[in-house]
C-alpha cells in the first residue's frame, strides 16, 4: 500500500526499510550524525510548503526518521536541500544524489569529506527509498 | 583555495574545490603535497559534460570552470568514478592502495576505460593529487 510522500507513515516505512538493509548497516557502520533533507516547495506540483526530513543515523542504524519543518531539518549536522522535483528524481533513481550535488541541483551543508567517504551508504539510502511505495502529490487527481 | 565565480561556480567546481580545501585544513600532513604541486589539473565529469581546471601555484589553488591552460594531468570519468578516486586509501609509502574495494573499482575503471588519465607519466603529480583528494 503506497504512502503519501513525506508523510509520517512514509517516514516510518523508510526507517524500517533502512534498518532492514544489511548493505546500509555495513556501509554506514562508522557514521555518526543527523542528516536533514529539505524538500523545497513547488506549488505547481501540489507541494505548497517546504518540508524537512530529520534522520538520526548512528553506526549503521536509523534511530529516528521523522517529518519536520524546514527549520528543524536545517539544524542537522548535514543538510541537503533541493526542490521537490529533484528529490522525486532521486527517489526514482533518475538522479543520483552525488550527481545532483555536482550539478548544483542539490545543495549540501556539512562536512563534504565525510559525505564523500560514505557515498555507498548514501547510495543504499536512495535504494531503500525506491523500495517504499509512494504516492507523489503531483500525481494525484486534483 | 579560490573558487572562481564563488557561489556561481559550477557544482563540480564547488564540490572539488571545497573537498580539497577541507581535506588540507583537516589534515595538515596534506599541506606539503598542496604546496609541492605546481601544475594545472583538469577534472572532467563526462556524464555531466562539465570540466574544471585546478591551477596549483605555490600556496594557492584556483578552481575554474572549463579547461584552461595546458593541463599537466587530465582526469576524465563519470561522476561516480571521480568520487571513487576520493575513496582511495593511501598506503604507508604514500601511494594509493589498489587492493581494497575502492582501489579495485578504480583499477577496473581504468582497465575498461571508464577512467582516462592524461599525463600519466607525471606520476608524482598524480600521486600528490590522489593524496590530496583522498577522504579515507
Amino acid at each position: 500500500m503506497p504512502y503519501d510522500a513525506y508523510s509520517p507513515e512514509w517516514a516510518q516505512a523508510y526507517k524500517d526499510e533502512l534498518n532492514r538493509s544489511p548493505v546500509y548497516k555495513q556501509a554506514a557502520a562508522g557514521w555518526e550524525g543527523t542528516v536533514g533533507l529539505v524538500v523545497l516547495a513547488e506549488p505547481d506540483k501540489n507541494m505548497p510548503a517546504d518540508k524537512g526530513i530529520y534522520m538520526d543515523l548512528w553506526h549503521g542504524e536509523a534511530r529516528d526518521i521523522r517529518i519536520v519543518s524546514r527549520e528543524e531539518a536545517e539544524t542537522c549536522d548535514f543538510v541537503i536541500t533541493g526542490a521537490y522535483s529533484r528529490w522525486k528524481q532521486v527517489a526514482r533513481k533518475e538522479l543520483d544524489a552525488t550527481k545532483g550535488m555536482m550539478l548544483g541541483q542539490l545543495k549540501l551543508r556539512g562536512d563534504l569529506p565525510t559525505i564523500v567517504r560514505y557515498t555507498k551508504a548514501s547510495q543504499e539510502m536512495t535504494d531503500c527509498t525506491t523500495r517504499v511505495p509512494v504516492r507523489w502529490p503531483d500525481e494525484q487527481p486534483v | 583555495m579560490v573558487i572562481d565565480g564563488g557561489e556561481e561556480a559550477s557544482g563540480l567546481a564547488l564540490m572539488f574545490g571545497t573537498l580539497l580545501q577541507l581535506n588540507v585544513e583537516q589534515h595538515p600532513d596534506k599541506l606539503a603535497d598542496f604546496l609541492a604541486l605546481n601544475a594545472d589539473v583538469v577534472i572532467e565529469a563526462t556524464d555531466l559534460e562539465q570540466a574544471i581546471t585546478l591551477s596549483f601555484r605555490g600556496n594557492r589553488c584556483t578552481v575554474r570552470d572549463g579547461i584552461r591552460g595546458a593541463p599537466k594531468v587530465r582526469l576524465s570519468a563519470d561522476h561516480m568514478t571521480l568520487t571513487s578516486l576520493s575513496q582511495l586509501r593511501i598506503g604507508p609509502l604514500g601511494l594509493p592502495v589498489y587492493v581494497d574495494g575502492a582501489g579495485r573499482e578504480v583499477l577496473g575503471a581504468l582497465l575498461h576505460r571508464r577512467l582516462r588519465i592524461g599525463g600519466m607519466v607525471h606520476i608524482g603529480t598524480l600521486n600528490r593529487l590522489t593524496r590530496l583528494f583522498s577522504v579515507m
